[in-house]
């Protein structure tokens, strides 16, 4: 995974309440054999006319395809982003269309913790502040702020073990390798204390 | 009792249990805890940085969807299965509905069934595959085998694991890096969320089941109602439940925006896991049953979000927009305009037409919503009208074979439904059985997000009893007719 240190670019305003993983990624299009890789269906109903991503006609309405925004690697997103199914596929395919920074009011929470395993950082600030942000924007991840132009500098909320994992560019299966003699020890001592919880499954 | 190192520090300072028939002993320790805290920490391997545990997953569930993508992600590493034993395996979310399926039937089917039996047979994690006796959705099976105990720590790779937290287990949905996170360590990794309680007042009325009041609680208190917390239901009304209402009540709650939902578990949880494949028995029983009592949250315990919610006025209700929130009772009037739904503000949503109905998805697959959404056939009479597609969908063969064994399937065909094969079905449309563009089903399921039951789907989410209802009458309707 890549590390994810400083992001700047301009921001891209994707600001309609609830949208959720079925609309970031639609399941026909996992499940499906589709033409192209799961991004170009990314945002489907909303990205493209006719809501068909095989068409490949953008529509010109969805800030996605605004040419202001191209190449932006920052979304602004708003309340409840990402709720719903739990499908990783979304904060992938975000990854993919080039996003390595989502700042919404809330997130949906198991989107929430997806987007790290993605290498995506999810920020949370509070609704008016994102709906003000524009222009280019710089995210530091090891001072953990949002500054837009020159002066506006914004602390956000970071998490000490996800930070970590993103400035290396590691993830948590790694870590948690790391305990597994305190793991072993743990399953050891519950078949003791807690027989009904293991032996019929034997 | 035994001295118990890991469910029962707190345990062993109680006095025994017993004494009040499934309620647990008054505490003596200092600092009341919760539902919540007495399963967490008891599952803690290791504290680790920013507030996170290593907590221990007692049983782990994966399906055809998201399993596949786990055994890719620890096969590309070079790991191995840590616990087989604790991992359960289930066929549900590609697998055709129709009678005779096989993994061919459904393109996403021949694709992953494939790859889920041979991660569980390299691995020896148990499957129970698409012609399995107990086959089912996962949600459904896992507590109707035991899997899921009271206590235990439950992760699958599926939002609505939060289902099983009926059972007083902690249960929560994980996404696929995660799903290998579990399979290589037996662990997952997460922060204590806060935490909510959600007291159910007063008593239902006939023809209000908890589908009911799970959409009427969402739309009172918005989609985002319990954000990110680990919900706790309670009161009158969720002690009044049996266990598969209790279930359809902890399905919805991650529409609720909760992390999960539990609920403490009594003697209709105690009466329900007994005697179960997997559930223990004999003098493991009594253990069992002895940690189990101490599962309930402190009198004085301090939430960081309380709720309550009387349900005594509340009617059936039927979700108008594109998400559980937009919910209105069915004898109300839909409250704007909603172009994607065909609905204009104002129109009562009672007596608009549906082409389709689907009775199944693990919010209200179970014995219990067949025998709802039967009983109203049998009272209102009649057939479903040619121009509609009525299907029922069993949560498991279990649950279809209970159901026939009781007459349910000669009820529902005689009325011109389709009785079909277990899974996840019509819900997402995962299997290709989609509801189609511009058409408008009624679904006991669980979401009714844009495209979700297929691209250009309308979907309204009711219970049971109201889609049956809305079946035989062609139009959304009013269980209570039939009462």
């Amino acid at each position: 995974m890549e590390p994810l240190r400083v992001v700047r670019s301009v921001a891209v305003p994707v600001l309609m309440a609830n949208v959720d993983t079925d609309v970031i990624t639609p399941m026909r299009r996992i499940v499906g054999r589709s033409e192209h890789p799961l991004h170009h269906y990314a945002f489907e109903a909303l990205r493209y006319l006719g809501g068909d991503g095989d068409t490949g006609r953008p529509d010109p309405a969805f800030p996605l395809n605004d040419p202001r925004y191209a190449g932006a690697s920052i979304m602004l997103t708003g309340p409840n982003f990402g709720c719903g199914s739990s499908r990783e596929t979304a904060p992938a395919a975000i990854a993919a269309l080039g996003f390595r920074v989502l700042i919404g009011p809330s997130f949906g929470d198991i989107f929430f913790n997806n987007c790290f395993q993605q290498g995506v950082l999810p920020i949370t600030l509070d609704e008016a502040v994102v709906e003000g942000l524009t222009g280019e924007l710089t995210v530091e991840v090891e001072t953990q702020t949002v500054t837009a132009g020159s002066t506006t500098v914004i602390s956000f909320e970071l998490n000490p073990l996800r930070k970590a994992c993103l400035l290396e560019g590691t993830d948590m299966i790694g870590m948690s390798l790391g305990y597994a003699d305190r793991i072993g020890a743990w399953q050891d001592r519950d078949r003791v204390a807690r027989p009904w919880a293991w032996e019929t499954l034997a | 009792m035994q001295p118990d190192p890991l469910n029962g520090q707190a345990q062993q300072e109680r006095p025994a249990p017993g004494a009040g028939e499934g309620r647990p002993p008054e505490p003596v320790t200092a600092v009341p805890t919760t539902l919540v805290d007495r399963v967490w920490d008891t599952h803690v391997v290791a504290s680790l940085p920013g507030g996170y545990d290593l907590l221990h997953v007692d049983r782990h569930l994966i399906h055809d969807l998201g399993g596949p993508g786990g055994f890719r992600e620890i096969d590309k590493r070079n790991l191995e299965v840590r616990s087989p034993m604790l991992t359960f395996a289930v066929t549900d979310h590609c697998v055709s509905s129709e009678t005779g399926r096989t993994d061919a039937s459904t393109r996403p089917g021949s694709l992953l069934l494939p790859l889920l039996r041979d991660g569980c047979r390299r691995s020896g994690i148990t499957l129970f595959d698409i012609d399995s006796p107990e086959q089912g959705i996962v949600h459904v099976v896992a507590p109707e085998l035991g899997i899921v105990l009271p206590g235990t720590l439950v992760v699958c790779g599926d939002s609505h694991t939060c289902t099983n937290g009926a059972l007083g287990a902690l249960a929560w949905g994980i996404g696929t890096s995660e799903v290998a996170h579990v399979l290589a360590t037996q662990c997952v990794v997460e922060r204590k969320p806060p935490q909510c309680r959600v007291t159910l007042e007063g008593a239902l009325r006939p023809g209000v089941h908890a589908k009911d009041v799970i959409l009427a609680l969402i739309a009172c208190y918005g989609v985002d109602g319990a954000a990110g917390h680990a919900v706790e239901f309670t009161g009158p009304v969720v002690s009044a439940m049996d266990m598969e209402a209790r279930m359809t009540l902890c399905n919805l709650s991650v529409e609720f925006g909760a992390k999960f939902a539990m609920i403490a578990p009594d003697t209709t949880t105690f009466d329900f896991v007994a005697g179960r494949r997997y559930s223990p028995a004999g003098e493991q029983w009594d253990q069992a049953l002895a940690a189990w009592r101490t599962l309930a949250t402190d009198p004085g315990a301090v939430f960081d979000l309380e709720l309550a919610f009387e349900v005594s006025s509340l009617a059936p209700q039927v979700s108008w927009g594109t998400n559980p929130g937009q919910t209105v009772a069915v004898d109300a009037t839909v409250p704007e305009d909603n172009a994607y739904m065909g609905l204009r503000a104002g129109q009562p949503i009672a007596g608009t037409p549906v082409d389709r109905v689907f009775i199944g998805s693990c919010a209200n697959a179970r014995l219990g919503d067949l025998l709802a959404a039967a009983d109203i056939v049998r009272r209102a009479g009649g057939r479903v009208p040619a121009s509609v597609q009525a299907w029922v969908v069993p949560g498991s063969q279990q649950v279809k074979a209970q159901a026939e064994a009781l007459g349910l399937r000669e009820v529902f065909e005689a009325a011109g439904f389709e009785w079909r094969q277990p899974g996840c079905s019509m819900c997402l449309a995962t299997n290709e059985e989609y509801v189609g563009p511009g058409e408008r089903c009624i679904s006991t399921s669980n979401r009714n997000f844009v495209g979700r039951q297929g691209p250009g789907a309308r979907t309204h989410l009711a219970s049971p009893a109201t889609a049956a209802i809305s079946a035989l009458r062609g139009v959304i309707a009013d269980p209570r007719e039939a009462e």
